[in-house]
């Protein structure tokens, strides 16, 4: 568990409350310059702060920096360090089981890149890559910023359930930042930050039905829960739809 | 480059195609970085005297750690661009643009997200181009900063008669926005045309591993399937106002 408890930090957050549980995927969204990414820089130790952050009940400065990098990984990618290895090199440095770097790999679709060197991989690589080490490192929070930026769509999507797959074999508690609302719909929990504080949090689902809020925020709804409450709305449906052929089905009985 | 009145055509060895003048096109690629380099759009503007400027979607981090009037002076001398009064010119660029001279001295680090691409196109028109090609335009933002952003394109484009190409993988932009698609595969053109026209052609971009915009896809779906009498449109709002009447 992670947990931010009326979290203050200069004139971005006011009694921010987040309560990230273990082993789920925690979406934080909201609107630009809401502090999304300073939240991930604060969990990943990279800017200090007064306030208490507790990671599985102890205060985040109490870890050495060997036990916090081995149980935090973040994945920025331009801001990758280590050069020389390829990423081969660089997995086996983390965790000798072949066995487990090749299923790595295989479900991160990276091996094209395995020979290459570190330095050569394109940021998309890089992403994926980081998101590889820290699986092969068994890192326990993975903290993802902004990944959409550099995957596509469908790309992300993949992570996210590759992810998700993975937290049935071990404990992986995922946080991801992001503008995108659609990534929200394969996690377990929602966050929207908006006005310094937490403005919505819930069942991804549960959450993106308040539309107009939503649109008051800033985001835009992801297209189908936009077309279901707007189809609710008209009594047309009465459940939010997210697949397209069971929505066809629905309208046109 | 060859350029004619209405259009321009870009081409090299590998890869050739065409914009409208004064329109946004709209090119639809999974390798924007391959993209950029068969077709080395980058020496062209070199080459054709600042004819094409490049706008990605991350700013230059080299660039970032300076102050804003650092960043414009550096592109005018990185890109050896000749200037009877480069203080005007900055000044000129950062006004259209919508930021005032204040900016000058901010840090871009200290910019917000739409101040910042406000920047990278007042950068840009520093070699006063012909064509602007931003990859991902608007990836990221928030619906505010888009329609910030959308409004200033727009105003480049009618009052200043810019050509856009937007670059991304991002189908529901690219058919939301964009007045002409190419649809890049393997560094060959697919398909190029309008874009409601191309992805109505559902069957082959999947066969070719093309994502196809929601609303089209559900349209499609509704057509082929329940043969419902719907149109394609681009906003949600209109294809609900197509169900209620004929559902």
């Amino acid at each position: 568990m992670i947990t931010l408890q009326d979290f203050c930090y200069e004139d971005l957050f006011k009694d921010l409350n987040l309560f990230i549980v273990k082993n789920k995927i925690t979406v934080i969204s909201g609107a630009n310059n809401c502090g999304k990414t300073l939240l991930i820089r604060i969990l990943n130790r990279e800017i200090v702060t007064s306030n208490t952050v507790l990671i599985d009940q102890a205060e985040m400065n109490q870890y050495t920096i060997e036990e916090y990098s081995k149980l935090v990984q973040c994945i920025i990618p331009l801001e990758i360090t280590y050069e020389q290895p390829t990423l081969e090199e660089e997995m086996f440095y983390y965790n000798d089981n072949k066995e487990e770097i090749e299923k790595t790999i295989k479900g991160l679709k990276l091996k094209r890149s395995i020979h290459k060197k570190i330095k050569d991989l394109t940021t998309k690589e890089i992403v994926l890559s980081q998101i590889a080490i820290a699986l092969i490192k068994k890192s326990s929070i993975i903290l993802l910023d902004n990944i959409r930026m550099y995957l596509t769509e469908k790309e992300t999507k993949e992570v996210i359930e590759f992810l998700k797959k993975q937290q049935n074999e071990r404990e992986i508690t995922v946080v991801i930042t992001t503008i995108h609302l659609e990534e929200s719909l394969l996690a377990d929990y929602l966050y929207i930050i908006g006005n310094k504080s937490v403005a919505l949090e819930g069942q991804p689902i549960e959450v993106l039905q308040n539309d107009n809020k939503i649109n008051k925020l800033g985001l835009s709804l992801p297209f189908m829960i936009d077309l279901s409450v707007k189809l609710k709305d008209y009594d047309l449906i009465k459940e939010v739809e997210i697949d397209k052929n069971r929505m066809i089905e629905k309208l046109w009985k | 480059m060859e350029i004619s009145q209405k259009e321009y055509k870009l081409e090299n060895k590998q890869l050739s195609f065409t914009v409208k003048s004064k329109k946004i096109t709209g090119i639809y690629t999974n390798d924007k970085i391959k993209l950029l380099e068969i077709t080395n759009f980058k020496r062209d503007i070199i080459s054709n005297k600042q004819k094409i400027a490049i706008i990605q979607e991350k700013m230059d981090s080299y660039i970032e750690k300076m102050k804003v009037y650092e960043a414009m002076y550096y592109e005018i001398r990185k890109k050896e661009i000749s200037l009877k009064d480069p203080s005007k010119k900055v000044k000129d660029s950062l006004k259209i643009v919508g930021l005032n001279y204040d900016y000058l001295n901010r840090d871009i680090r200290s910019l917000s997200s739409s101040e910042t691409k406000q920047l990278s196109l007042a950068l840009a028109l520093l070699s006063n181009p012909n064509i602007i090609i931003i990859t991902e335009p608007f990836i990221n933002y928030d619906k505010e900063t888009e329609k910030k952003i959308w409004l200033l394109i727009q105003k480049m484009r009618d009052q200043y008669g810019k050509t856009f190409i937007f670059i991304s993988n991002d189908e529901n932009m690219l058919y939301k926005y964009t007045n002409h698609l190419i649809i890049i595969k393997n560094n060959k053109v697919l398909l190029e045309g309008n874009p409601l026209d191309i992805f109505k052609k559902n069957e082959y971009l999947k066969k070719n591993s093309i994502e196809i915009p929601e609303i089209i896809e559900l349209t499609y779906l509704a057509k082929t399937k329940k043969n419902a009498k719907i149109d394609y449109h681009k906003d949600v709002r209109d294809i609900i106002k197509d169900i209620y009447k004929h559902v």
